[in-house]
């Protein structure tokens, strides 16, 4: 992969854009999908050590093309360790939505993962202020459901927490069952909507 | 503090005061002798027929309609058939012909006029006893002339207190959350009816979700959560003035908002870092208080009529189940345990029953039960039915239900005796329903 250093800039610029767009296409897919299962989180893009820059994920101006050498590539890029540069282009990319299975509120192996990723990312756009908004699906009466949603954000916020992630930089809320991500009435509709997102505030 | 004023003179002249005079007996007959009656427990297995007249004069017929509307829902009376009258237009203050009555097998007979003068409507009528030959009531009422519906809900009241022996429930409004669009961008308006679907009015312009409205006793506020991107937050809006005012609560959670009997306190949950409980807020003094303190979801606090205890929805045993505490949050009982999820608990408005949505085997039910938990029985089942909230007499209970998956919700109502389901004249998309007392 140390091919794309003896590419031309504006190629490597075409490539990353090209990546971001399918980071976030897979990302828009894995919302209607059915619920991951618990198999091992997918394993970041190989070619994204070289792509990331040290800063923010800011979109590249296409006219103001500008070339800068790559910072080394690290060996430990594993999940889980936070420091250092992110590994994810965006928070999309490094997974924006947990699932949980019905009534409750712990956390699923998939869900850590996906979490742990999330951690990294914030760690490295230390700048960035986030919301986790816990959801229900609509088997549950109103007011219940509000508040675990609520134990759904927190718990995730918690985990945000236990990995370095300071207080200050996340906020929660709980749209109970009132703002499902997926319409359909059903088991796998259901599972979808059971879930705590996280956005970015600023 | 907003302020905004969304159609409230509407809102506020129909609460003008409806006054209420007795009619002079007609001097031929005696006091009445009360041997007609129907039982509002057993009333679903013989109604009582019941015939109404057009009134006489200006809105004469739409007010008697609107009784007739109103009794016939109650599943108490057969209310007749106008076609089938043999006398009409008969005038208020003469008696009626009782064998043309007894022909067709009316037992109850209602004959009334309206008269405006300077712009009041006065409004008389006499409910007679057929058989009996005398006269059961005969009152008047006046108010201004649009107000006539109130008026209508007054006769209607009074008939049915005649008859049955209980408090009617027609005088009255619900407010609600008019719903609409679809489930990702569901707006979720505050709005408010009379208790027959008349008299629409919206109290909030959709930007928010409104959840869960409540009216205090008194009926001149509604308490209500209101669901932003950021968080959920509670309001109160004053009927009169249309005004509303946030109640300030720490953190960015606050909702499922009750007053407490006296009007003077709101019990409401509020999450403080994943941690759902239950709090009291003095709204003369400002001073919150928190009632329960554990790592579980304690929400939809309701404090009884008497204020001296609480009933609330908490999974502190695994799963959600009905809890009840004393006002300070000591001396907490279970009420519910066996199969199924409960929650949503409302006490009756005489505080000798509870009211519950209840989740078992993939469908939703509300049912009622003794205050100490004795006495479960189901009043409706369906995809789901969640919401429960009592008729100001304690004899209906109004919900929200969505017949199948992916349906509407809508508003319904079933005979606290499990009897008379149906769906409320308001047929439009509504969930969240609370009933106000009877209006003054």
């Amino acid at each position: 992969m140390t091919k794309s250093a003896l590419i031309k800039p504006w190629v490597g610029s075409v490539a990353l854009i090209l990546m971001s767009s399918l980071a976030l296409a897979a990302c828009a897919s894995t919302k209607t999908a059915t619920p991951p299962t618990n198999s091992t989180p997918p394993t970041p893009l190989a070619n994204n050590g070289e792509a990331t820059t040290t800063e923010s994920a800011t979109p590249i101006p296409q006219t103001n093309v500008q070339r800068a050498p790559l910072t080394p590539p690290s060996g430990q890029l594993g999940a889980g360790k936070g420091a250092g540069s992110s590994i994810y282009a965006s928070l999309s990319e490094a997974g924006d939505l947990i699932l949980f299975p019905t009534d409750r509120f712990d956390l699923t192996d998939e869900a850590r993962a996906i979490l742990t990723r999330q951690a990294a990312w914030l760690q490295a756009n230390s700048t960035k202020r986030i919301l986790i908004a816990g959801n229900c699906d609509e088997r549950g009466t109103r007011e219940y459901n509000l508040g675990l949603g609520a134990r759904r954000a927190n718990a995730a916020r918690d985990f945000l927490i236990s990995l370095g992630v300071a207080p200050s930089r996340i906020e929660t809320v709980s749209y109970g069952k009132e703002r499902p991500i997926d319409e359909r009435s059903n088991p796998d509709g259901w599972a979808i909507n059971r879930n705590a997102q996280t956005t970015l505030l600023d | 503090m907003n302020v905004s004023f969304y159609k409230f003179l509407s809102i506020k002249s129909s609460y003008q005061l409806v006054t209420l005079a007795l009619l002079t007996c007609v001097a031929l007959f005696g006091p009445a002798m009360a041997q007609i009656s129907v039982s509002v427990t057993e009333g679903h297995k013989r109604p009582m027929p019941l015939a109404i007249v057009d009134f006489n004069g200006p809105h004469g017929s739409a007010i008697a309609a609107t009784v007739r509307d109103n009794l016939d829902r109650s599943g108490l009376f057969q209310v007749q058939n106008p076609e089938v009258f043999l006398q009409r237009d008969i005038d208020v203050n003469l008696a009626p012909r009782f064998a043309d009555w007894r022909i067709i097998k009316t037992e109850a007979l209602v004959i009334g006029r309206g008269m405006v003068a300077n712009g009041r409507l006065k409004v008389e009528f006499r409910l007679w006893d057929v058989y009996g030959e005398s006269q059961l009531i005969g009152l008047e009422f006046s108010s201004s002339e649009e107000n006539w519906r109130r008026i209508a809900h007054k006769v209607s009241d009074a008939i049915y207190r005649r008859l049955t022996g209980e408090v009617g429930y027609f005088d009255s409004r619900v407010v609600f959350v008019a719903e609409s669009g679809g489930k990702k961008k569901r707006v979720k308006r505050l709005a408010v009816m009379d208790q027959d679907g008349a008299n629409p009015s919206y109290l909030t312009d959709g930007t928010e979700q409104i959840l869960n409205p409540r009216f205090n006793v008194q009926g001149q506020q509604i308490v209500y959560s209101a669901m932003s991107d950021r968080g959920v937050k509670i309001w109160i809006v004053d009927m009169d003035s249309g005004r509303k005012e946030i109640v300030s609560v720490a953190g960015s959670m606050a909702f499922a908002p009750r007053f407490t009997p006296d009007g003077q306190s709101i019990v409401f949950s509020a999450d403080r870092d994943g941690d759902v409980d239950i709090y009291i807020k003095s709204l003369r003094t400002g001073v919150v208080t928190q009632l329960t303190n554990n790592p579980n979801i304690d929400t939809s606090p309701d404090m009884s009529p008497d204020g001296n205890q609480i009933v609330f929805t908490s999974d502190r045993g695994g799963s959600s189940q009905i809890y009840v505490m004393n006002g300070d949050g000591s001396n907490v009982r279970r009420l519910t345990f066996g199969e199924g999820r409960y929650s949503t608990a409302v006490w009756s408005p005489n505080g000798d029953l509870i009211a519950f949505t209840r989740q078992a085997e993939g469908q939703f039910q509300i049912g009622v039960m003794a205050k100490d938990g004795s006495g479960l029985r189901i009043l409706a089942q369906a995809y789901l039915v969640e919401g429960p909230t009592w008729s100001p007499n304690g004899r209906v209970i109004m919900f929200q239900r969505e017949a199948g998956p992916g349906d509407p919700p809508t508003l319904w109502t079933v005979d606290v005796s499990g009897t008379n389901l149906r769906q409320s004249p308001w047929k439009a998309s509504g969930s969240d329903p609370g009933w106000s007392s009877t209006l003054p």
